[in-house]
């Protein structure tokens, strides 16, 4: 070897691990410049697209292998039973003396068109690359999957099929294909980039071998049947068309695959699994990928950790043998948990890591079961989506959804966000969706506005019915939905069934039905009112009061008695023999209630609303009744008492983020409590280093 | 990690995992194919050769031992002793056509392609050069296999590699400029 040779490896070396041809040849020194044009020979070939297999190809190869895998003593010769060698067509040439130009230009022809194939196959020259992009931390790479030839690379290099990607830790990358989709790499993985390459039309073809860390993946919906993005992992591999999804390697091989949108198919050699939006599996090396489950994410102190049930941020969970435990998380330490939530209802964790910061929300997929007012039932769990909520779009039961929460000091969940995670909405039904229309002037009202049931039991169920009024074709109501308050009595359970409509046409009546669950000898007043219509939303005054008693004292009657005009009141259903009583109001005018609350202190009277304000109705004590849909009168109340609609404004939403009455938080405020002490002592506070009880069991 | 994530992947793979077995095709498919071709001149050829090629690994993948050589070499090993192979067949049963295939006959680039460097100029131009530089150019530039593991593959010496590298981009290069193709 001589120095020449040497000096020209050092060269294509650093080529190699990305600097640039002009900056490698200038490097050159005076007397080596015939190295020059050779260094440059080495970047057009490394540039060219080179053959490859097509991907039937490799599939069929693939499994020809697993056969031979299956029959190891198996003669494996000849495995390509359509093996032919070419003929001899040049013999024929040289004997058809005359054709020989014409042969030869069509010869020209030929093999040019070749070279345009050859190109065209290539795909675009962009493809054979992914930027990197977002680094932060060490990134390096590697030349290849069993290289160690280790460079640092930031944002804006350009990483190739075969080279292998490692971060360290607090460290980050986005791998950005061609077609935009990206990957972004986490701290501590090991990924390498095993085959790379695509074709016109945005045709990707991905393979990624991932030994570590964790990776997320957002994939453009791959085009034609030669696309395909495929993550290797020790125990699966993951295959997509058009999703994001990620995969979590731990050090013992041990993959976990989480779906966020879109459809993966994960597979090893001894089973395959399909997850869909929001699910979740783990697999472990050389064993079957387990059951598709949805998923939760829990962030915040560990405060409790007895044996195999540990509780963070008041949800407890199993820890089992297969969970990744990174770090020694004790009692307060701040951790990040993911798991699985099984069909048994138990959440298990698949790993659980300590974090720095308390940024991370907790949260948890599942399938939206119902909608009732505020609250949501989702797989089975029941979470208070209150205005702070912030709702995502194509929201509806039956769609999967990634619930974002945190628990009140009663233990209720809040949803601080509800996603939905599939990306279409559902299929458009034979009535088209309703847009607002500015002319339409429905006229909606509960016929009748008041239902008494009494009954031995403790479920109830009461059929009402909303119609709308107006008698001109073009008066429909879109979008309506409706809401309850119990506003008497306390009930365990409360649900509307249907809660919306998308269009109810003039003179049209809808039914519903209202499900109470409480406790024996119990009464529970609950109002129903239409929560949101888009056409003309100033004139939701109506209301349904049901009074429901349960008491097993009265005289049974084995079918209904319904008021006159019983062909107009709707049938009540009720689960235990009742005494019904409708009372049929022609107007929709408020029949104002007092109602004592657990306080003690009731809610205002509406008497003498008129005489505190100038105006009646008054705007804004209706956009509050609205907002928070109770009347409009016990609104006007607090505001004749004295309390500002800031501040009773202020007041209802506290109640709902913290789950306190409204009565209770006016009385704090009476006892002379300023409006930030008011909030400091509804916000909740776990003490350090005391195990926080878990109210409100977040178990089904 | 990736190193003890390897050994324990080709432990795997020796013990007939057939997810493993399936990742090292994955992982190494594209270079093997991509190396029989040049070195055999034909597709269907090198797609034969390279399910081959697995096939064998399989076969001799208890008889590895990761302390003797990288498994990425030992694969090639088996690629290329596959490509000897074929090309003495070839001798054997044609040898007139198969010298016809290799030199005179696909060697006029001049008159059959354009003048920039395509995989196809590429292949034939690399017809003229000896068998290990055709190698070491496949190897290192079209597979982008380390120095290292070229050598343990051609069982050289790394020295004795970069001096075949160097001798071999001069002639490669004296090929394609008396062709006229142009690659800079």
């Amino acid at each position: 070897m001589t120095d020449k040779d040497e000096l020209l490896q050092q060269q294509l070396y650093a080529l190699e691990n990305g600097a640039p041809l002009g900056s490698v040849v200038d490097g050159l020194p005076e007397q080596d410049q015939d190295l020059a044009p050779l260094i440059s020979l080495v970047a057009a070939v490394r540039e060219i697209p080179h053959p490859d297999l097509l991907l039937e190809q490799s599939q069929a190869q693939q499994q020809q292998i697993a056969a031979a895998v299956a029959r190891p003593s198996n003669n494996h010769r000849n495995t390509n039973p359509t093996r032919q060698k070419k003929t001899t067509w040049g013999r024929w040439g040289w004997t058809i003396v005359p054709a020989l130009a014409l042969a030869g230009v069509v010869m020209l022809c030929f093999v040019a068109a070749l070279a345009g194939v050859g190109l065209w196959l290539g795909g675009p020259p962009n493809a054979r690359a992914a930027t990197l992009m977002d680094a932060h931390g060490q990134i390096e790479v590697a030349s290849s999957a069993v290289s160690n030839d280790w460079r640092s690379v930031t944002t804006g290099e350009r990483v190739r099929a075969g080279q292998r990607l490692r971060t360290h830790d607090a460290s980050g990358a986005t791998l950005l294909f061609f077609d935009g989709t990206r990957t972004t790499v986490g701290s501590d993985a090991d990924v390498t980039l095993t085959k790379l390459g695509g074709g016109w039309g945005n045709v990707l073809k991905v393979t990624l071998t991932q030994n570590g860390g964790i990776t997320n993946h957002s994939v453009v919906p791959l085009r034609g049947k030669n696309s395909s993005f495929l993550v290797l992992t020790p125990s699966g591999s993951a295959s997509v068309h058009g999703t994001t999804f990620n995969v979590d390697v731990a050090s013992n091989g041990r993959s976990r695959f989480a779906v966020d949108t879109g459809t993966v198919l994960v597979s090893n050699a001894d089973a395959q699994v399909s997850l869909t939006a929001g699910q979740a599996t783990a697999a472990q090396p050389g064993q079957k990928p387990e059951k598709p489950a949805y998923r939760f994410s829990l962030a915040g102190l560990v405060t409790a950790n007895q044996g195999t049930t540990w509780v963070v941020s008041g949800v407890p969970f199993t820890v089992t043998p297969d969970t990744e435990i990174r770090g020694n998380p004790q009692v307060s330490s701040r951790v990040q948990v993911k798991g699985r939530i099984l069909e048994s209802g138990v959440w298990v964790a698949d790993q659980i890591e300590p974090v720095e910061d308390d940024q991370q929300a907790s949260s948890f997929t599942g399938t939206v079961q119902a909608i009732s007012g505020d609250t949501w039932q989702v797989d089975g769990w029941t979470v208070l989506a209150n205005r702070i909520t912030d709702l995502g779009e194509n929201l509806s039961v039956g769609r999967a959804v990634r619930v974002t929460f945190t628990i009140l000091p009663d233990g209720r969940w809040l949803a601080v966000r509800i996603e939905s995670l599939e990306e279409t909405p559902p299929e458009p039904t034979s009535t088209p969706a309703p847009t607002p229309d500015p002319n339409a002037k429905p006229s909606l009202s509960f016929q009748p506005d008041e239902l008494e049931i009494t009954g031995c039991g403790t479920d109830f169920s009461v059929n009402g019915a909303l119609v709308n009024e107006a008698e001109e074709a073009k008066d429909v109501a879109a979008n309506v939905q409706l809401g309850y308050e119990v506003i008497k009595g306390a009930a365990s359970l409360v649900e509307l069934n249907p809660v919306s409509w998308d269009v109810i046409a003039a003179g049209q009546t809808v039914n519903f039905t209202l499900h109470v669950t409480l406790a024996e000898g119990q009464q529970v007043k609950v109002r129903v009112f239409v929560l949101h219509e888009t056409n003309r939303p100033d004139h939701l005054r109506s209301r349904l009061t049901v009074t429901i008693n349960s008491s097993c004292n009265q005289t049974e009657t084995p079918e209904g008695t319904e008021t006159p005009e019983a062909s107009k009141t709707p049938t009540p259903t009720p689960t235990a023999t009742a005494v019904v009583t409708g009372t049929m109001t022609p107007t929709p005018d408020f029949t104002p209630t007092l109602t004592p609350e657990p306080s003690g202190t009731p809610l205002p009277t509406a008497t003498g609303v008129t005489n505190c304000t100038g105006a009646n109705p008054q705007p804004k004590g209706m956009s509050l009744a609205q907002e928070f849909g109770v009347p409009y009168e016990v609104i006007m109340g607090w505001f004749c008492q004295g309390f500002g609609f800031g501040e009773i404004d202020l007041a209802y939403s506290l109640s709902r983020e913290a789950g306190v009455p409204v009565t209770s938080i006016f009385e704090m405020r009476r006892s002379g409590l300023g409006w930030g002490e008011i909030k400091q002592q509804l916000s909740p506070k776990p003490t350090k280093g005391n195990p926080q009880p878990t109210k409100g069991n977040p178990h089904k | 990690m990736l190193d003890t994530a390897q050994s324990e992947f080709i432990t795997r793979a020796q013990r007939g995992d057939t997810h493993v077995i399936g990742m090292l095709y994955e992982q190494y498919h594209t270079g093997i194919f991509r190396y029989l071709y040049y070195r055999v001149g034909d597709r269907q050829t090198a797609e034969d050769l390279t399910s081959e090629v697995f096939v064998r690994m399989l076969r001799f993948l208890p008889a590895y031992r990761p302390q003797n050589v990288s498994f990425q070499a030992w694969l090639f090993q088996i690629a290329r002793n596959l490509a000897i192979d074929h090309h003495r067949q070839m001798l054997v049963r044609n040898p007139v056509r198969l010298e016809e295939d290799l030199t005179a006959g696909n060697d006029d680039p001049a008159v059959a392609t354009e003048h920039g460097l395509t995989s196809q100029n590429l292949r034939k131009a690399l017809n003229r050069l000896t068998d290990e530089q055709r190698d070491v150019i496949v190897m290192r530039f079209v597979t982008a296999m380390p120095i290292a593991e070229v050598a343990q593959t051609l069982h050289k010496s790394e020295d004795s590699i970069k001096g075949l590298q160097r001798r071999a981009l001069i002639a490669l290069r004296e090929t394609l400029n008396e062709w006229e193709i142009v690659y800079d």
